[in-house]
């Protein structure tokens, strides 16, 4: 049970978000992201029907960490299983500036949801195209065989 | 008239052809069955180019047929929206680069253009002849909705120029 339940996955993070922190978002769906053209959609940004759109806080933890964070954490808890394809690394400061709050509730451990989004689709579109356009695709190098 | 030429040696397939042995959900079926229909209405014609983006949706209907797809909630892939959706790809002109499709957390199909970093152009089809639009435009930015009747939106013709004019 060493590694990943070992691990300290960050206890004592304090509740308020830094601008500077990384943000990930898993992605468990290809339509998400563009491997060849090498970045996110902005739909995997578009939160669902109750405006809240889920997020880890992954700030100073390795590389190895996240992604077990992601399987443990979101991916296995799915049913049906799913494929974890990939995730999106973008700073907190982005969503911040596109006027969205950050809430860290810590269910599971580092979750947090971004909300405040407008109620016009169309206006909640036009923040995913910014959020994306600034979000780094990492492809989960299981998936991938990538040197991540 | 319009005619299309295709070389007997070209293994063509039509973006309506759906091969029966694949698993489908019942939304799926549903689908199947409406494009079976749009598949024998004779007047329509389309070129190899087009047929790209038509296995993308049929994927898409693969995918994303059932709820929560995404894994965070999403609701299953609107059949008005994949119907929108063909109508919309058949009203775009040809001189129009074809779009990357996606399906988005309420459903909808989306067609984005993408011409680098920070020029995105993307359109979301709705039920019941409403697309929503979004773009960015290096610092730029529009947002909106329009009626989609019989042809594309002039908004959203003067925005895919707009994206690709330079």
């Amino acid at each position: 049970m060493k590694g990943f339940f070992h691990f300290n996955f960050g206890v004592n993070l304090p509740n308020e978000i830094s601008p500077r922190e990384n943000l990930s978002r898993f992605l468990i769906s290809k339509k998400q992201f563009s491997k060849t053209k090498n970045l996110v959609k902005p739909s995997a940004f578009l939160p669902p029907k109750n405006l809240h759109l889920s997020v880890f806080r992954t700030e100073n933890l390795p590389n190895k960490t996240i992604w077990e964070i992601g399987l443990h954490k979101v991916v296995n808890r799915m049913n049906p299983p799913r494929t974890f394809y990939a995730r999106a690394d973008f700073l907190a400061a982005i969503a911040i500036s596109l006027q969205l709050q950050i809430v860290s509730d810590n269910k599971p451990i580092r979750h947090a949801n971004i909300v405040g989004w407008p109620e016009e689709k169309s206006k909640r579109k036009e923040i995913t195209l910014e959020i994306a356009a600034d979000s780094n695709l990492k492809l989960n190098p299981l998936k991938y065989q990538t040197n991540q | 008239m319009t005619t299309t030429c295709i070389p007997s040696n070209y293994h063509y397939q039509s973006p309506f052809f759906f091969s029966s042995d694949r698993g489908m959900s019942e939304t799926a079926a549903v689908l199947h069955r409406a494009l079976e229909r749009f598949s024998r209405d004779g007047s329509m014609s389309f070129t190899n180019d087009d047929s790209e983006i038509f296995e993308e949706l049929e994927d898409l209907l693969e995918e994303c047929s059932s709820a929560n797809w995404d894994g965070y909630g999403a609701e299953a892939l609107s059949l008005d929206s994949y119907t929108e959706a063909i109508r919309f790809i058949m009203a775009l002109p040809k001189t129009i680069p074809l779009p990357e499709a996606t399906v988005e957390p309420d459903g909808e199909i989306a067609f984005e253009w993408f011409k680098g970093p920070r020029r995105i152009f993307s359109v979301s089809i709705g039920n019941r002849n409403v697309v929503t639009y979004a773009g960015l435009f290096s610092f730029n930015k529009v947002n909106g909705e329009e009626y989609f009747g019989d042809e594309i939106p002039k908004t959203i013709m003067d925005n895919l120029e707009r994206l690709f004019s330079f």
